[in-house]
Protein backbone atom coordinates (compact mmCIF):
# COMPACT_ATOMS: atom_id res chain seq x y z
CA UNK A 1 0.00 0.00 0.00
CA UNK A 2 0.79 3.39 -1.07
CA UNK A 3 1.72 5.92 1.31
CA UNK A 4 1.10 9.53 -0.16
CA UNK A 5 2.02 12.72 1.56
CA UNK A 6 -0.52 15.80 0.36
CA UNK A 7 0.91 19.37 1.21
CA UNK A 8 -2.02 21.88 1.54
CA UNK A 9 -2.73 25.19 3.83
CA UNK A 10 -6.57 24.42 2.94
CA UNK A 11 -8.67 22.16 5.08
CA UNK A 12 -11.25 21.69 2.74
CA UNK A 13 -8.53 20.94 -0.08
CA UNK A 14 -6.87 18.28 2.26
CA UNK A 15 -10.30 16.77 3.05
CA UNK A 16 -11.14 16.27 -0.15
CA UNK A 17 -7.64 14.55 -1.81
CA UNK A 18 -8.27 12.16 1.85
CA UNK A 19 -11.25 11.30 0.62
CA UNK A 20 -10.11 10.21 -3.20
CA UNK A 21 -7.06 8.91 -1.79
CA UNK A 22 -8.46 6.86 1.10
CA UNK A 23 -11.01 5.47 -1.57
CA UNK A 24 -8.43 4.03 -3.69
CA UNK A 25 -6.79 2.28 -0.78
CA UNK A 26 -4.14 4.84 0.01
CA UNK A 27 -3.08 5.79 3.13
CA UNK A 28 -2.08 9.29 3.40
CA UNK A 29 -0.02 11.96 5.69
CA UNK A 30 -0.49 15.75 5.77
CA UNK A 31 1.28 18.69 6.26
CA UNK A 32 -0.04 22.17 5.64
CA UNK A 33 3.50 23.57 4.47
CA UNK A 34 6.69 22.96 2.84
CA UNK A 35 9.05 22.95 5.81
CA UNK A 36 6.61 20.90 7.74
CA UNK A 37 6.71 18.53 4.91
CA UNK A 38 10.27 18.28 4.34
CA UNK A 39 11.12 16.86 8.75
CA UNK A 40 8.01 14.57 8.16
CA UNK A 41 9.22 13.06 5.27
CA UNK A 42 12.85 13.11 6.03
CA UNK A 43 11.96 11.00 9.17
CA UNK A 44 9.44 8.94 7.16
CA UNK A 45 9.44 9.22 3.56
CA UNK A 46 6.63 8.63 1.98
CA UNK A 47 6.00 6.97 -2.03
CA UNK A 48 4.07 10.42 -3.42
CA UNK A 49 3.99 14.14 -2.43
CA UNK A 50 1.27 16.05 -3.92
CA UNK A 51 1.75 19.97 -3.24
CA UNK A 52 -0.14 23.25 -3.61
CA UNK A 53 2.18 26.34 -4.64
CA UNK A 54 1.17 29.21 -2.76
CA UNK A 55 1.38 28.67 1.11
CA UNK A 56 2.59 30.01 4.48
CA UNK A 57 6.44 29.93 5.54
CA UNK A 58 7.38 27.69 2.72
CA UNK A 59 5.94 27.36 -1.01
CA UNK A 60 5.66 24.59 -3.12
CA UNK A 61 8.65 25.98 -5.33
CA UNK A 62 10.72 25.80 -2.63
CA UNK A 63 9.34 22.41 -1.50
CA UNK A 64 10.26 21.15 -4.74
CA UNK A 65 13.43 22.27 -5.41
CA UNK A 66 14.83 21.07 -1.61
CA UNK A 67 13.08 17.73 -2.13
CA UNK A 68 14.71 16.78 -5.57
CA UNK A 69 17.97 18.02 -4.15
CA UNK A 70 17.51 15.94 -0.86
CA UNK A 71 19.46 12.46 -1.61
CA UNK A 72 16.97 10.58 0.29
CA UNK A 73 14.18 12.12 -0.79
CA UNK A 74 14.59 13.21 -4.82
CA UNK A 75 13.72 9.95 -6.28
CA UNK A 76 10.01 10.51 -4.47
CA UNK A 77 7.90 11.61 -7.05
CA UNK A 78 6.39 15.18 -6.56
CA UNK A 79 3.13 16.40 -8.21
CA UNK A 80 2.33 19.94 -8.21
CA UNK A 81 -2.14 20.06 -7.84
CA UNK A 82 -2.77 23.60 -7.69
CA UNK A 83 -5.52 26.17 -8.18
CA UNK A 84 -2.60 29.67 -8.78
CA UNK A 85 -1.98 28.17 -12.10
CA UNK A 86 -1.66 31.11 -14.15
CA UNK A 87 0.59 30.41 -17.16
CA UNK A 88 2.57 27.72 -18.97
CA UNK A 89 5.92 29.33 -17.33
CA UNK A 90 4.50 28.05 -14.22
CA UNK A 91 4.27 24.51 -15.33
CA UNK A 92 7.96 24.78 -17.32
CA UNK A 93 9.18 26.32 -13.70
CA UNK A 94 7.66 23.12 -11.85
CA UNK A 95 8.55 20.80 -14.10
CA UNK A 96 12.31 22.42 -14.51
CA UNK A 97 12.71 21.51 -10.70
CA UNK A 98 12.00 17.87 -10.97
CA UNK A 99 8.28 17.81 -10.64
CA UNK A 100 6.94 14.90 -11.63
CA UNK A 101 3.41 16.49 -12.70
CA UNK A 102 1.76 19.66 -12.65
CA UNK A 103 -1.92 19.39 -12.63
CA UNK A 104 -4.62 21.97 -12.20
CA UNK A 105 -7.47 21.89 -9.81
CA UNK A 106 -10.24 21.03 -10.54
CA UNK A 107 -8.90 17.96 -12.04
CA UNK A 108 -11.29 14.85 -12.58
CA UNK A 109 -10.43 12.74 -9.73
CA UNK A 110 -9.91 10.11 -12.19
CA UNK A 111 -6.99 12.15 -14.07
CA UNK A 112 -5.57 12.96 -10.85
CA UNK A 113 -5.30 8.93 -9.78
CA UNK A 114 -4.21 7.87 -13.33
CA UNK A 115 -1.57 10.43 -13.28
CA UNK A 116 -0.75 9.38 -9.42
CA UNK A 117 -0.78 5.68 -10.19
CA UNK A 118 1.72 6.39 -13.44
CA UNK A 119 4.05 8.17 -11.67
CA UNK A 120 4.31 5.57 -9.09
CA UNK A 121 4.96 2.57 -11.77
CA UNK A 122 7.33 4.94 -13.40
CA UNK A 123 9.07 5.38 -10.43
CA UNK A 124 8.94 1.27 -9.80
CA UNK A 125 10.59 0.58 -13.48
CA UNK A 126 13.28 3.89 -12.42
CA UNK A 127 13.75 1.59 -9.24
CA UNK A 128 14.59 -1.55 -11.40
CA UNK A 129 16.98 0.35 -13.82
CA UNK A 130 18.34 1.47 -11.41
CA UNK A 131 19.88 -2.08 -9.67
CA UNK A 132 22.10 -1.79 -13.73
CA UNK A 133 23.41 1.21 -12.91
CA UNK A 134 26.07 1.35 -15.25
CA UNK A 135 23.72 -0.09 -17.82
CA UNK A 136 21.47 2.53 -17.79
CA UNK A 137 23.97 4.95 -17.59
CA UNK A 138 25.62 3.62 -21.11
CA UNK A 139 22.37 3.26 -22.22
CA UNK A 140 21.81 7.07 -21.58
CA UNK A 141 24.74 8.35 -22.98
CA UNK A 142 24.01 6.18 -26.20
CA UNK A 143 20.80 7.33 -26.75
CA UNK A 144 21.97 10.99 -25.35
CA UNK A 145 24.40 10.62 -28.20
CA UNK A 146 22.71 9.65 -30.68
CA UNK A 147 20.46 12.70 -30.28
CA UNK A 148 23.42 14.69 -30.02
CA UNK A 149 24.73 13.27 -33.55
CA UNK A 150 21.46 13.43 -35.05
CA UNK A 151 21.19 17.58 -33.96
CA UNK A 152 24.48 17.82 -35.09
CA UNK A 153 24.01 16.13 -38.54
CA UNK A 154 20.73 18.38 -38.78
CA UNK A 155 22.76 21.37 -38.22
CA UNK A 156 25.93 20.10 -40.56
CA UNK A 157 22.96 19.79 -43.28
CA UNK A 158 21.64 23.39 -42.41
CA UNK A 159 25.08 24.89 -42.20
CA UNK A 160 26.10 23.28 -46.19
CA UNK A 161 22.79 24.36 -47.68
CA UNK A 162 23.24 27.79 -45.63
CA UNK A 163 27.44 27.70 -47.23
CA UNK A 164 25.67 26.64 -50.71
CA UNK A 165 23.39 29.59 -50.71
CA UNK A 166 26.43 31.88 -49.82
CA UNK A 167 28.21 30.47 -52.24
CA UNK A 168 25.78 31.35 -54.79
CA UNK A 169 25.25 34.54 -53.64
CA UNK A 170 28.71 35.13 -53.97
CA UNK A 171 29.15 33.92 -57.88
CA UNK A 172 26.02 36.24 -58.65
CA UNK A 173 27.33 39.00 -56.47
CA UNK A 174 30.79 38.62 -58.35
CA UNK A 175 29.39 38.65 -61.98
CA UNK A 176 26.82 41.67 -61.16
CA UNK A 177 30.17 43.26 -60.13
CA UNK A 178 32.29 41.93 -62.96
CA UNK A 179 29.37 43.14 -65.50
CA UNK A 180 29.30 46.72 -63.65
CA UNK A 181 33.04 46.44 -63.99
CA UNK A 182 32.92 45.87 -67.64
CA UNK A 183 30.04 48.63 -68.16
CA UNK A 184 32.26 51.04 -66.22
CA UNK A 185 35.18 50.43 -68.39
CA UNK A 186 32.86 50.86 -71.69
CA UNK A 187 31.61 53.69 -70.37
CA UNK A 188 35.49 55.35 -69.12
CA UNK A 189 35.98 54.24 -72.77
CA UNK A 190 33.50 55.83 -74.93
CA UNK A 191 33.69 58.98 -72.63
CA UNK A 192 37.32 59.21 -73.78
CA UNK A 193 36.40 58.70 -77.52
CA UNK A 194 33.79 61.33 -76.76
CA UNK A 195 36.05 64.21 -75.17
CA UNK A 196 38.65 63.55 -78.46
CA UNK A 197 36.06 63.68 -80.98
CA UNK A 198 34.79 66.29 -79.10
CA UNK A 199 38.80 67.94 -78.99
CA UNK A 200 39.16 66.82 -82.89
CA UNK A 201 35.63 68.62 -83.96
CA UNK A 202 37.00 72.17 -81.74
CA UNK A 203 40.40 71.90 -83.25
CA UNK A 204 39.11 71.96 -86.63
CA UNK A 205 36.71 74.25 -86.12
CA UNK A 206 39.20 76.96 -84.87
CA UNK A 207 41.59 75.79 -87.59
CA UNK A 208 38.95 76.22 -90.78
CA UNK A 209 37.57 79.36 -88.67
CA UNK A 210 41.29 80.73 -88.43
CA UNK A 211 42.78 80.00 -91.89
CA UNK A 212 39.17 81.34 -93.66
CA UNK A 213 40.72 84.48 -92.49
CA UNK A 214 43.97 84.34 -94.74
CA UNK A 215 42.39 84.58 -98.13
CA UNK A 216 39.41 86.52 -97.12
CA UNK A 217 42.10 89.10 -95.73
CA UNK A 218 43.79 89.06 -99.46
CA UNK A 219 39.85 89.13 -101.19
CA UNK A 220 39.58 92.20 -99.26
CA UNK A 221 42.60 93.79 -99.15
CA UNK A 222 43.22 93.12 -102.77
CA UNK A 223 39.94 94.86 -103.91
CA UNK A 224 40.48 97.82 -101.56
CA UNK A 225 44.12 98.60 -103.15
CA UNK A 226 42.53 98.14 -106.83
CA UNK A 227 39.50 100.19 -105.94
CA UNK A 228 42.05 102.43 -104.56
CA UNK A 229 44.60 102.39 -107.22
CA UNK A 230 42.61 101.96 -110.19
CA UNK A 231 38.95 102.71 -109.03
CA UNK A 232 39.07 105.77 -111.37
CA UNK A 233 38.85 103.82 -114.35
CA UNK A 234 36.07 102.07 -113.07
CA UNK A 235 32.39 102.69 -114.48
CA UNK A 236 29.75 102.56 -111.71
CA UNK A 237 28.59 99.26 -112.13
CA UNK A 238 32.46 98.12 -111.81
CA UNK A 239 32.57 100.48 -108.64
CA UNK A 240 29.59 98.29 -107.70
CA UNK A 241 30.80 95.14 -107.77
CA UNK A 242 33.81 95.95 -106.01
CA UNK A 243 31.84 97.40 -102.87
CA UNK A 244 29.72 93.96 -103.13
CA UNK A 245 32.76 91.83 -103.26
CA UNK A 246 34.08 93.94 -99.75
CA UNK A 247 30.22 93.67 -97.72
CA UNK A 248 30.62 89.99 -99.09
CA UNK A 249 33.83 89.59 -97.42
CA UNK A 250 33.12 91.72 -94.31
CA UNK A 251 30.02 89.63 -93.49
CA UNK A 252 32.09 86.45 -94.14
CA UNK A 253 34.43 87.73 -91.86
CA UNK A 254 31.86 88.17 -89.14
CA UNK A 255 30.86 84.59 -89.60
CA UNK A 256 34.21 83.44 -88.88
CA UNK A 257 34.33 85.38 -85.61
CA UNK A 258 31.29 84.01 -84.38
CA UNK A 259 32.32 80.29 -85.52
CA UNK A 260 35.61 80.99 -83.81
CA UNK A 261 34.07 82.07 -80.37
CA UNK A 262 31.97 79.51 -80.23
CA UNK A 263 34.42 77.06 -80.73
CA UNK A 264 36.20 79.07 -77.62
CA UNK A 265 33.67 79.16 -75.58
CA UNK A 266 32.89 75.26 -75.44
CA UNK A 267 37.05 75.08 -75.13
CA UNK A 268 36.61 77.37 -72.03
CA UNK A 269 36.69 76.13 -68.29
CA UNK A 270 34.15 78.28 -65.90
CA UNK A 271 35.53 80.24 -63.23
CA UNK A 272 32.50 81.30 -60.96
CA UNK A 273 32.37 84.41 -58.55
CA UNK A 274 29.82 86.64 -57.26
CA UNK A 275 28.65 88.48 -60.39
CA UNK A 276 26.69 91.45 -60.22
CA UNK A 277 24.33 91.00 -63.37
CA UNK A 278 22.09 94.15 -63.52
CA UNK A 279 25.39 96.01 -63.27
CA UNK A 280 26.56 94.10 -66.44
CA UNK A 281 23.40 94.76 -67.98
CA UNK A 282 22.95 98.19 -67.52
CA UNK A 283 26.55 98.71 -69.10
CA UNK A 284 25.56 96.51 -72.22
CA UNK A 285 22.80 99.02 -72.49
CA UNK A 286 24.99 101.89 -72.01
CA UNK A 287 27.03 100.76 -74.70
CA UNK A 288 23.97 99.90 -77.16
CA UNK A 289 22.59 103.60 -76.74
CA UNK A 290 26.17 104.69 -77.23
CA UNK A 291 26.34 102.80 -80.41
CA UNK A 292 22.71 103.83 -81.55
CA UNK A 293 21.98 107.16 -80.27
CA UNK A 294 19.20 107.67 -82.34
CA UNK A 295 16.82 104.94 -81.03
CA UNK A 296 14.50 105.39 -77.90
CA UNK A 297 14.03 102.17 -76.41
CA UNK A 298 12.64 102.08 -72.68
CA UNK A 299 14.67 99.50 -70.68
CA UNK A 300 13.44 98.12 -67.17
CA UNK A 301 16.76 95.95 -65.75
CA UNK A 302 15.47 94.67 -62.12
CA UNK A 303 17.99 95.74 -59.40
CA UNK A 304 20.25 93.94 -57.27
CA UNK A 305 20.54 90.63 -59.74
CA UNK A 306 23.09 88.64 -58.73
CA UNK A 307 24.92 85.14 -59.72
CA UNK A 308 27.39 82.35 -59.00
CA UNK A 309 28.80 82.89 -62.44
CA UNK A 310 31.63 82.91 -64.78
CA UNK A 311 31.91 86.99 -64.91
CA UNK A 312 33.64 86.87 -68.59
CA UNK A 313 31.08 84.43 -70.48
CA UNK A 314 27.95 85.73 -68.22
CA UNK A 315 28.91 88.94 -69.70
CA UNK A 316 28.52 87.18 -73.94
CA UNK A 317 25.28 86.15 -72.51
CA UNK A 318 23.82 89.10 -71.25
CA UNK A 319 25.15 91.18 -74.58
CA UNK A 320 23.56 88.54 -76.82
CA UNK A 321 20.32 88.33 -75.06
CA UNK A 322 19.93 91.87 -74.85
CA UNK A 323 22.02 92.60 -77.92
CA UNK A 324 18.81 90.55 -79.58
CA UNK A 325 16.39 92.38 -77.95
CA UNK A 326 17.38 95.47 -79.05
CA UNK A 327 17.65 94.37 -82.20
CA UNK A 328 14.68 92.89 -82.92
CA UNK A 329 12.54 95.85 -81.34
CA UNK A 330 14.55 98.15 -83.95
CA UNK A 331 10.84 98.18 -85.81
CA UNK A 332 8.69 98.18 -82.87
CA UNK A 333 6.99 101.94 -82.18
CA UNK A 334 7.45 101.54 -78.27
CA UNK A 335 10.48 99.48 -77.90
CA UNK A 336 11.01 97.51 -74.52
CA UNK A 337 13.32 95.69 -72.91
CA UNK A 338 12.88 94.17 -69.46
CA UNK A 339 15.56 92.06 -67.69
CA UNK A 340 14.15 90.47 -64.66
CA UNK A 341 14.06 87.29 -62.63
CA UNK A 342 11.18 84.86 -62.41
CA UNK A 343 10.71 81.51 -59.38
CA UNK A 344 10.33 78.17 -61.30
CA UNK A 345 10.26 75.38 -59.34
CA UNK A 346 12.03 76.96 -56.13
CA UNK A 347 14.63 78.04 -58.31
CA UNK A 348 15.38 81.65 -59.14
CA UNK A 349 15.56 81.90 -63.60
CA UNK A 350 16.45 84.89 -65.55
CA UNK A 351 15.32 86.35 -68.53
CA UNK A 352 15.35 89.05 -70.82
CA UNK A 353 12.62 90.06 -72.48
CA UNK A 354 11.23 92.15 -75.60
CA UNK A 355 8.33 93.43 -77.18
CA UNK A 356 9.85 93.13 -80.92
CA UNK A 357 10.11 91.05 -83.87
CA UNK A 358 9.09 87.97 -81.54
CA UNK A 359 8.81 84.98 -84.06
CA UNK A 360 6.89 81.68 -84.19
CA UNK A 361 6.90 79.34 -81.20
CA UNK A 362 7.02 76.61 -83.72
CA UNK A 363 10.82 76.97 -84.14
CA UNK A 364 11.91 77.75 -81.02
CA UNK A 365 13.92 74.51 -80.42
CA UNK A 366 15.97 75.46 -83.60
CA UNK A 367 17.23 78.93 -82.18
CA UNK A 368 19.78 77.84 -79.99
CA UNK A 369 21.17 75.87 -83.41
CA UNK A 370 24.69 77.30 -84.19
CA UNK A 371 23.85 79.02 -87.58
CA UNK A 372 20.05 78.96 -87.25
CA UNK A 373 17.93 82.16 -88.03
CA UNK A 374 14.31 82.75 -87.66
CA UNK A 375 14.54 85.80 -89.45
CA UNK A 376 15.67 86.72 -92.92
CA UNK A 377 19.34 88.75 -93.09
CA UNK A 378 17.33 91.05 -95.21
CA UNK A 379 14.79 91.60 -92.04
CA UNK A 380 17.25 91.69 -89.26
CA UNK A 381 21.26 90.95 -89.61
CA UNK A 382 23.16 88.42 -87.94
CA UNK A 383 24.74 85.30 -88.12
CA UNK A 384 23.00 82.74 -86.02
CA UNK A 385 25.28 81.87 -83.74
CA UNK A 386 24.71 84.54 -80.68
CA UNK A 387 22.17 81.98 -79.16
CA UNK A 388 24.27 79.01 -79.84
CA UNK A 389 27.18 80.67 -77.67
CA UNK A 390 24.40 81.75 -75.05
CA UNK A 391 22.89 77.89 -74.70
CA UNK A 392 26.63 76.54 -74.68
CA UNK A 393 27.60 79.02 -71.49
CA UNK A 394 24.27 78.26 -69.62
CA UNK A 395 25.09 74.61 -70.24
CA UNK A 396 28.17 74.90 -68.94
CA UNK A 397 27.11 76.76 -66.08
CA UNK A 398 25.09 73.29 -65.41
CA UNK A 399 21.46 75.56 -66.61
CA UNK A 400 19.22 75.61 -68.96
CA UNK A 401 18.00 78.31 -71.72
CA UNK A 402 14.11 78.45 -73.57
CA UNK A 403 12.09 80.44 -75.08
CA UNK A 404 8.81 82.10 -75.72
CA UNK A 405 7.74 83.86 -77.81
CA UNK A 406 5.07 85.27 -80.40
CA UNK A 407 5.48 87.10 -84.03
CA UNK A 408 5.25 90.12 -83.84
CA UNK A 409 4.39 90.51 -80.62
CA UNK A 410 8.10 89.99 -78.80
CA UNK A 411 10.22 86.97 -77.36
CA UNK A 412 11.76 86.29 -74.27
CA UNK A 413 14.44 84.54 -73.22
CA UNK A 414 14.33 82.66 -69.91
CA UNK A 415 17.87 80.92 -68.36
CA UNK A 416 18.47 79.15 -64.84
CA UNK A 417 22.46 79.54 -63.97
CA UNK A 418 22.44 76.41 -61.80
CA UNK B 1 64.61 97.22 -91.14
CA UNK B 2 61.97 94.82 -90.48
CA UNK B 3 61.16 91.24 -90.56
CA UNK B 4 57.88 89.86 -91.45
CA UNK B 5 57.59 86.14 -90.28
CA UNK B 6 54.46 84.61 -91.93
CA UNK B 7 53.28 81.08 -93.67
CA UNK B 8 51.35 82.74 -95.94
CA UNK B 9 52.81 84.69 -99.12
CA UNK B 10 50.07 86.65 -99.66
CA UNK B 11 49.71 87.60 -96.18
CA UNK B 12 53.52 89.35 -96.31
CA UNK B 13 52.65 90.92 -99.87
CA UNK B 14 49.37 92.53 -97.67
CA UNK B 15 51.28 93.45 -94.65
CA UNK B 16 54.33 94.94 -96.95
CA UNK B 17 51.26 97.07 -99.17
CA UNK B 18 50.51 98.27 -95.07
CA UNK B 19 53.79 98.92 -94.09
CA UNK B 20 54.54 101.35 -97.34
CA UNK B 21 50.89 102.74 -96.81
CA UNK B 22 51.82 104.43 -93.57
CA UNK B 23 54.54 106.75 -95.49
CA UNK B 24 57.61 105.70 -94.08
CA UNK B 25 60.61 103.97 -95.69
CA UNK B 26 61.41 101.13 -94.17
CA UNK B 27 63.36 98.03 -95.81
CA UNK B 28 61.01 94.56 -95.36
CA UNK B 29 62.45 91.17 -95.31
CA UNK B 30 60.35 88.05 -94.81
CA UNK B 31 60.78 84.33 -93.95
CA UNK B 32 57.73 81.88 -94.13
CA UNK B 33 58.75 79.55 -91.52
CA UNK B 34 60.28 79.85 -87.90
CA UNK B 35 63.17 78.06 -88.53
CA UNK B 36 64.33 80.19 -91.70
CA UNK B 37 63.15 83.18 -89.80
CA UNK B 38 65.73 82.00 -86.74
CA UNK B 39 68.51 80.98 -89.00
CA UNK B 40 68.23 84.77 -90.91
CA UNK B 41 68.55 86.49 -87.20
CA UNK B 42 71.44 84.09 -86.25
CA UNK B 43 73.44 84.18 -89.59
CA UNK B 44 71.84 87.51 -91.75
CA UNK B 45 73.46 90.45 -92.45
CA UNK B 46 72.67 92.65 -89.64
CA UNK B 47 69.64 92.53 -87.39
CA UNK B 48 66.05 94.17 -87.74
CA UNK B 49 64.83 96.64 -85.96
CA UNK B 50 60.96 95.31 -85.34
CA UNK B 51 59.79 91.99 -86.10
CA UNK B 52 56.45 91.34 -87.01
CA UNK B 53 55.31 87.43 -86.60
CA UNK B 54 52.76 85.72 -87.47
CA UNK B 55 51.59 83.21 -84.35
CA UNK B 56 50.05 80.32 -86.88
CA UNK B 57 52.34 78.57 -88.94
CA UNK B 58 53.10 74.76 -90.00
CA UNK B 59 55.84 73.30 -88.33
CA UNK B 60 57.35 76.17 -85.93
CA UNK B 61 54.57 78.06 -84.44
CA UNK B 62 55.02 81.80 -83.83
CA UNK B 63 55.06 81.00 -80.26
CA UNK B 64 58.12 78.61 -80.53
CA UNK B 65 60.02 81.07 -82.21
CA UNK B 66 59.40 84.00 -79.79
CA UNK B 67 60.54 81.49 -77.02
CA UNK B 68 63.92 80.73 -79.18
CA UNK B 69 64.31 84.48 -79.45
CA UNK B 70 63.85 85.42 -75.95
CA UNK B 71 66.69 82.42 -75.14
CA UNK B 72 68.96 83.60 -77.27
CA UNK B 73 71.24 86.71 -75.83
CA UNK B 74 71.98 87.78 -79.62
CA UNK B 75 68.72 88.42 -80.77
CA UNK B 76 66.85 88.43 -77.20
CA UNK B 77 66.05 92.67 -77.34
CA UNK B 78 64.20 92.69 -80.64
CA UNK B 79 60.95 93.64 -80.42
CA UNK B 80 58.24 91.28 -81.08
CA UNK B 81 54.97 92.42 -82.64
CA UNK B 82 52.56 88.94 -82.73
CA UNK B 83 50.26 89.49 -85.76
CA UNK B 84 47.48 87.29 -85.35
CA UNK B 85 44.39 86.96 -87.30
CA UNK B 86 42.43 85.25 -83.92
CA UNK B 87 40.22 87.47 -82.12
CA UNK B 88 40.63 85.62 -79.25
CA UNK B 89 42.22 87.28 -76.22
CA UNK B 90 43.56 84.01 -75.30
CA UNK B 91 45.66 83.57 -78.12
CA UNK B 92 47.10 86.76 -77.37
CA UNK B 93 47.58 86.64 -73.64
CA UNK B 94 49.93 83.24 -74.36
CA UNK B 95 52.01 85.35 -77.00
CA UNK B 96 52.47 88.13 -74.59
CA UNK B 97 53.45 85.63 -71.37
CA UNK B 98 55.71 84.20 -74.01
CA UNK B 99 57.21 87.60 -74.68
CA UNK B 100 55.90 89.21 -76.99
CA UNK B 101 56.11 93.18 -76.97
CA UNK B 102 52.76 93.98 -78.42
CA UNK B 103 49.88 92.67 -80.80
CA UNK B 104 48.07 93.51 -83.74
CA UNK B 105 44.80 91.58 -84.89
CA UNK B 106 44.90 91.60 -88.28
CA UNK B 107 42.06 93.45 -89.50
CA UNK B 108 39.93 92.98 -92.58
CA UNK B 109 40.62 96.01 -94.02
CA UNK B 110 43.94 96.82 -95.16
CA UNK B 111 43.61 100.94 -94.55
CA UNK B 112 43.01 100.15 -90.66
CA UNK B 113 45.59 97.90 -90.64
CA UNK B 114 48.07 100.15 -92.09
CA UNK B 115 46.81 102.47 -89.48
CA UNK B 116 47.80 100.30 -86.42
CA UNK B 117 50.64 99.19 -88.13
CA UNK B 118 51.80 102.78 -88.08
CA UNK B 119 51.50 103.41 -84.31
CA UNK B 120 52.95 99.78 -83.64
CA UNK B 121 56.01 100.93 -85.75
CA UNK B 122 55.89 104.37 -83.84
CA UNK B 123 55.79 103.01 -80.40
CA UNK B 124 58.74 100.29 -81.23
CA UNK B 125 61.21 101.46 -84.27
CA UNK B 126 63.78 104.09 -83.20
CA UNK B 127 63.55 107.55 -84.24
Amino acid sequence: MSCIMVVDDSDLSRYLLEAILKGHGFTTVFATQGEEALSMARQNPPDLIISDILMPVMDGFTLCRQWKSDDRLKDIPFIFYTATYTDSKDEEFALSLGAERFIVKPEDPDLLLNALLEVLADRKMRVVLSEQPLEKELEFFRQYNEVLFRKLENKMADMEKATQALKGEIVERKKAEDKNKRLNDDLCVRNEQLWFANKELESFIYSVAHDLRGPLRAIYGFSEIMMKDTGDKLDAKGKQYLSRIHHGTEKMSCLIDDLLALSSTSRQEIQRKEVNLSAIAASIVAELRKAESGRSVEVDIKGGLTAFADPGLIEIVLSNLIGNAWKFTVKTDHARIEFGTAKLDRKIIYYVRDNGAGYNQKYSGKMFWPFHRLHSEAEFEGTGIGLAIVERIIRLHGGKVWAEGIEGKGATIYFSLT
Amino acid sequence: MILIVDDSPTDIELTTIAIEDTGQEIRVLSATDGESALAMLRHGQGLPNLILLDLKMPGMDGIEVLREIRADNCIKEIPVVVITSSPLASDRSEAIVAGASDYIQKPLALDQFSKELESILHRWLPH
